[in-house]
């Protein structure tokens, strides 16, 4: 029959090694990428931030620091007391020529006036205000002030009168063809008399700002960036878009285009705050990032504003390279990792293929090789090697149990032509009746080495024997056949139990390479006058219970086993059975049987059970023999041949009888 | 500081009032040329959306449509039409309530042809962190009036016994801004609305409605000389309805109105943003509109009539008692 090999059915999903290989390293690999390239990118762009923040403050500050740094200076040099006539009148040209001079000293100042108080120079005249200004490259004179230009009410001369403070105006546009761009700077002017200083009027410059103007307006951050200038109202003083100029401000744009992110930007610079902002994409178009500063001393705000994308380019273009070599390096990971793990798993697939032919109880089929040299290449071998030992194994098992069986089939026929050797019940002649006799055998293997015997000589003795053949198994039995045999035959020939044993001893002898022996005891049985003759050859006494007496050992000479050394004479005993006597013989299988504590089963409980016989039948009484030693040994495996034989004799019985008493076999 | 709009207005003075006076010549609308009766108008301020409807009716061919051909003027603090409607300057103004009945009890013969706007929009703005939140607060404070619109603010100091020290405004908040002074005027619909757009949350100013405290007065009407409605009712009733289709229209349609506004701003060169002007017209709505979102009538009603002049004789500045009918000539307009 052909083995089998059950495999186990796989649980779940089939899931390709190859895929659930890539999907780990890969997204292992992406999110170890992903994390370091997180990392890198915002911290790259905090830097970039914090450089141009930096930058732009820079240049706030330098800017701011070239317009403003002289102005102090300039107005120090003007003061009308300077031009004051000894009885306090105000010398008309002196002040206009210390105006003339301001102007022309400082590049920056367009033109300057000193505004008086209403009445207080001429108590006829409301307004004195000279006023020298720069026009055509010449110096001109003015006087400000009259019917439809009330300077008292302007920014310049009000807030200095009202705050005390020195103001900046909000930058406006000069009216000519230059389109300048001006503001003015005014301070009040005191006259100190004793303890108190009294308001005499104000100084007022207008400082151009062309030339800031085109500085702020030249600023160029990288492509796009630019900056630019917002009043002390929000409103832009300059910008690239011109229509934004002076006309729209933060908050303009913040209530047009509901951007309330726009309106805290310029409340921020209104304030005269610093900041670093994000601005909405509607002021430039696209998201972008500004910096806004105050300047020193006035209340404007220099802000200096760049997209964000060109800001953070670098950055961008960094991040689509690293995004590139990644896209590249993930797919070169993925091809890698498909190839290795094809490597394992077509081998294994194979390998598995072959399993299931194998399962199938085909071991012809080779496994295809594998070159590899690593542990999957090591595994093919060992499954192929392992294919071929399991082959030749299952090819020699399959042998060797042919041969058992054979063996098997061969023991049984001994079996049953050993059995059909011993004598059976029947195969004496019915009319016989003046003995009762029962034996039976249980050989420990298929075949044994004990026997009994039993045959009429003459019709007027009865031959009984037991032996027990060294040893067991079919040497045993054939020892046995060939002892059964010979006692069968001389038998025939002496009537003296001893001198049977003598002549089957010396044949035994003869050839006797092996060194078998069998013990053996017999008695012939007189039918007539119930004389017993008894000859023993290293057997087991056999057991003798008198009619109504207890059983006891029979007491015979021991004499050597058969078979061990010729020329041995056996002695032989004699004795009379009464009728009601019966006489057990028995292998020492019975009495050396043992129990599972190896223990024996003894010579005396044998006699016990002999001596224990009330009714029983000749094969009762071996029956109830073979259950005790069964008993005894329960569990353990028969280690001996177990025979027993009862005779029991009856007598002499009339023979015109012999129809009456013959027992319906 | 440069006399540069100033020079351009006195050129511009000069160059109206010889356009006027040619104008004069040519006779005003006797009988129907096919251009249609040249008339004047000057708004009582620089152009803004204050004066959006007859920007809006000139744009959109009303005044045409009825036979009128306007120029309208540019106006401003420095070109009162108190002094030039009088003059015979203008045919047509726009002027305060008070300034027209002022002008009347000096005997200037103005008439009030319509009234725009019965509420004032009047505002007392002082900053959140003053403490300064009602009229009394105001006492020894320095508070910045325009003279032109003096009468309210100062009736308002007369019903609380304050003598706050005044000083005079002039166009621009810069020194309310720089807290030159305690307190500034301003108009809900305009420095208000400009305050708000150079960076002050309503959080940050306090305001004292003037006509909250019953010293509010009507303020835009439409006036003209006695003269001008006697002799010519048909163009002033056209003026008049022309202007108030205008102003329908520009609530209709607020866009088209600020562009209309901001036309006449870019031509007079003013700097101004839509934003402003856009907030200018939503403030005036309310004003100009009723619950139901009508035009109000521009009908003075004679209680207002009565206060306002009242309260200027209290104040001295209206020598004599006059008379509704001949100042209020809306009925003469009813054809």
């Amino acid at each position: 029959m052909k083995p089998s090999i059950a495999l186990k059915p796989s649980t779940g999903k089939k899931r390709s090694l190859a895929l659930k290989l890539s999907l780990i390293v890969l997204t292992s690999a992406a999110g170890i990428f992903l994390a370091a390239f997180g990392v890198t990118y915002f911290t790259v762009r905090e830097m970039m931030l914090e450089h141009a923040e930096t930058q732009a403050r820079e240049m706030a500050d330098a800017t701011a620091n070239r317009i403003f740094a002289n102005l102090n200076g300039v107005m120090a040099t003007a003061h009308p007391l300077s031009a004051m006539t000894e009885d306090g009148r105000y010398d008309v040209e002196a002040l206009h020529d210390m105006l003339d001079q301001v102007v022309q000293r400082s590049p920056q100042v367009s033109g300057a006036a000193i505004a008086f108080e209403p009445y207080s120079v001429n108590p006829d005249q409301r307004y004195f205000a000279p006023f020298s200004y720069q026009k055509n490259g010449e110096i001109r004179r003015a006087f400000l002030g009259g019917e439809g230009f009330d300077y008292f009410v302007r920014d310049w001369y009000q807030v200095p009168r009202e705050t005390g403070r020195p103001v900046w105006t909000d930058p406006f546009l000069a009216e000519g063809g230059a389109d300048e761009m001006i503001a003015t700077y005014a301070a009040p002017l005191y006259r100190q008399e004793g303890d108190t200083s009294s308001f005499i009027g104000v100084l007022a410059l207008d400082i151009s700002l062309a030339e800031m103007v085109e500085r702020i307006g030249s600023v160029s951050i990288f492509d796009s960036g630019f900056a630019f200038l917002v009043s002390s109202t929000g409103a832009f003083v300059t910008y690239p878009d011109p229509d934004f100029i002076t006309r729209e401000s933060f908050f303009s744009l913040a209530d047009q285009w509901d951007l309330p992110k726009l309106r805290e930007i310029g409340r921020a610079m209104v304030r005269g705050e610093e900041g670093f902002v994000q601005v909405p994409a509607r002021l430039i178009g696209e998201p972008a990032w500004m910096y806004y500063a105050p300047l020193p001393a006035v209340d404007w705000t220099l802000a200096v504003i760049a997209p964000d994308r060109e800001l953070f380019a670098d950055v961008l273009q960094l991040t689509k390279l690293v995004l590139a070599i990644a896209g590249v390096g993930f797919l070169a990971l993925l091809i890698a990792i498909v190839g290795v793990t094809r490597s394992i798993t077509m081998p294994l697939k194979r390998l598995v293929r072959t399993a299931s032919e194998i399962a199938r109880g085909n071991l012809d089929e080779a496994l295809p090789p594998v070159h590899s040299g690593d542990e999957v290449g090591e595994l093919a071998k060992s499954f192929d090697e392992m294919r071929l030992s399991l082959r030749d194994y299952i090819d020699n098992l399959t042998a060797t149990t042919k041969a058992k069986e054979r063996i098997e089939s061969e023991l049984l026929i001994a079996r049953n032509i050993q059995q059909s050797f011993l004598p059976k019940q029947r195969s004496l002649p019915r009319n016989v009746t003046e003995f009762d006799l029962h034996a039976d055998l249980h050989s420990a293997k298929h075949v044994g080495g004990d026997l009994y015997d039993f045959f009429l000589l003459q019709d007027r003795f009865l031959f009984f024997a037991v032996g027990d053949v060294s040893d067991k198994g079919v040497p045993a039995a054939l020892f046995m056949a060939v002892t059964k045999t010979l006692v069968k035959g001389i038998a025939e020939q002496y009537e003296s139990p001893g001198a049977i044993l003598e002549r089957v001893n010396n044949e035994l002898c003869v050839n006797n390479d092996n060194g078998m022996f069998v013990t053996y005891v017999c008695g012939v049985l007189d039918l007539r006058t119930g004389a017993l003759r008894l000859a023993n050859a290293g057997h087991n006494l056999p057991l003798i219970r008198r009619a109504g007496k207890n059983a006891e050992w029979l007491d015979l000479a021991p004499a050597l086993v058969l078979g061990a050394i010729e020329e041995i004479e056996y002695p032989v005993r004699e004795i009379t059975l009464h009728p009601g006597d019966s006489l057990m013989f028995y292998t020492d299988g019975v009495v050396e049987a043992i129990d599972s504590n190896g223990s024996l089963f003894g010579d005396e409980p044998l006699r016990q059970l002999f001596d224990s016989r009330e009714a029983e039948t000749p094969p009762e009484m071996v029956k109830k023999v073979f259950d005790a030693v069964n008993e005894h040994s329960r569990g353990e495996p028969q280690s001996d041949d177990i025979t027993v034989l009862v005779l029991d004799f009856v007598g002499v019985t009339e023979p015109a009888n012999f129809a009456a008493s013959a027992r319906g076999s | 500081m440069l006399p540069t709009t100033s020079c351009q207005r006195r050129t511009l003075a000069f160059a109206l009032a010889a356009a006027l006076l040619i104008g004069r010549l040519a006779g005003l609308s006797f009988g129907a040329e096919s251009a249609g009766t040249a008339v004047t108008f000057l708004p009582h301020w620089i152009p803004q959306a204050q004066f959006a409807g007859f920007y809006v009716a000139a744009d959109q061919g009303f005044y045409r449509e009825a036979g009128l051909d306007v120029e309208i003027l540019q106006g401003g603090p420095e070109r009162p039409p108190s002094q030039l409607l009088p003059a015979g300057d203008v045919d047509f103004a726009t002027m305060f309530l008070s300034n027209g009945i002022l002008l009347r009890g000096e005997g200037k013969p103005v008439v009030n042809l319509a009234q725009l706007l019965h509420e004032s929009s009047l505002l007392l703005v002082t900053h959140a962190d003053s403490g300064i939140e009602t009229p009394q607060d105001l006492a020894g404070k320095k508070v910045a009036i325009w003279p032109e619109f003096e009468a309210q603010p100062l009736a308002l100091f007369r019903q609380f016994e304050i003598e706050p020290s005044v000083i005079q405004q002039g166009a621009s908040m810069r020194v309310f801004q720089r807290r030159g002074v305690d307190a500034a005027c301003a108009m809900r619909y305009n420095e208000f609305q400009w305050l708000y757009l150079s960076g002050f949350n309503e959080e940050d100013l306090n305001v004292i409605a003037l006509e909250a405290y019953g010293v509010g007065f009507p303020e835009d009407g439409i006036y003209a000389l006695e003269e001008t409605v006697n002799q010519n009712p048909e163009t002033a009733a056209a003026f008049v309805e022309a202007t108030l289709a205008g102003w329908r229209h520009a609530f209709a349609h607020p866009d088209d109105a600020i562009d209309s506004v901001m036309t006449r701003i870019e031509q007079a060169g003013l700097l101004s943003n839509r934003s402003h002007q856009r907030r200018m017209l939503e403030a005036l709505r309310t004003v100009y509109l009723d619950e139901k979102g009508e035009l109000r009538t521009p009908r003075l009603r004679q209680e207002d009539f009565t206060r306002v002049a009242d309260m200027l004789m209290d104040a001295g500045d209206l020598p004599q008692r006059l008379n509704y009918e001949t100042f209020h000539r809306l009925e003469a307009l009813d054809r």
